[in-house]
């Protein structure tokens, strides 16, 4: 038998964004910050988010 | 630091979620508060477990709707989600939530690269924080 104690913290913070035009347009801005626990999925995202910028 | 985009639940704001779990009414405040801010690349701040407070707080904060949601298992997310309507030009470039409307502790601390708002625009965010 061995001992195990399950550990949970925050794993994921994520900050997404909507403006919302005085006219009522909206513009969608999505996922504007970013944080995982896992430093390659904080790398994937950085990546991602670079790629959409100059595509 | 310069500044950077980043996010994250800060070192009082880990407090406040342990504090949350004591008493059927918890003697801690909720922190769903959202405000946002101008200052952070001026301040050449990235957000930071360590951070207390906006580096310029603008507009007054809003007390975000908060619920439950499922990110990979089920009510696995703490999320609150709010509308700060801008009174001026303002360029945010920070945000965070809080357990009061003014003054306050941190929870979620977050700079990311400017919006720009105009007078009556509006910024809706929403915050979440995955427990996994």
């Amino acid at each position: 038998m061995s001992i195990h104690t399950a550990t949970t913290g925050v794993g994921q913070v994520t900050v997404e964004a909507k403006v919302i035009r005085a006219d009522g347009r909206v513009d969608d801005l999505g996922t504007i910050a970013y944080w995982h626990r896992n430093p390659f999925k904080r790398l994937a995202w950085r990546i991602r988010r670079l790629l959409a910028r100059t595509s | 630091m310069p500044f950077g985009t980043n996010t994250c639940v800060t070192t009082i704001g880990k407090a406040i979620a342990a504090k949350r779990h004591i008493g059927a009414t918890p003697a801690q405040a909720e922190p769903n508060y959202i405000g946002i801010g101008t200052g952070a690349t001026t301040a050449a701040r990235t957000a930071a477990v360590g951070d207390t407070a906006l580096s310029t707080a603008a507009e007054s904060r809003v007390a975000g709707t908060s619920s439950n949601v499922t990110t990979t298992t089920t009510n696995d997310t703490y999320q609150t989600v709010g509308t700060i309507t801008a009174s001026a030009i303002r360029a945010v470039d920070e945000a965070g939530t809080f357990d009061a409307v003014t003054a306050g502790q941190m929870d979620i601390s977050a700079t990311f690269p400017v919006v720009n708002l105009a007078s009556g625009d509006s910024l809706q965010l929403t915050m979440k924080k995955v427990f996994a």
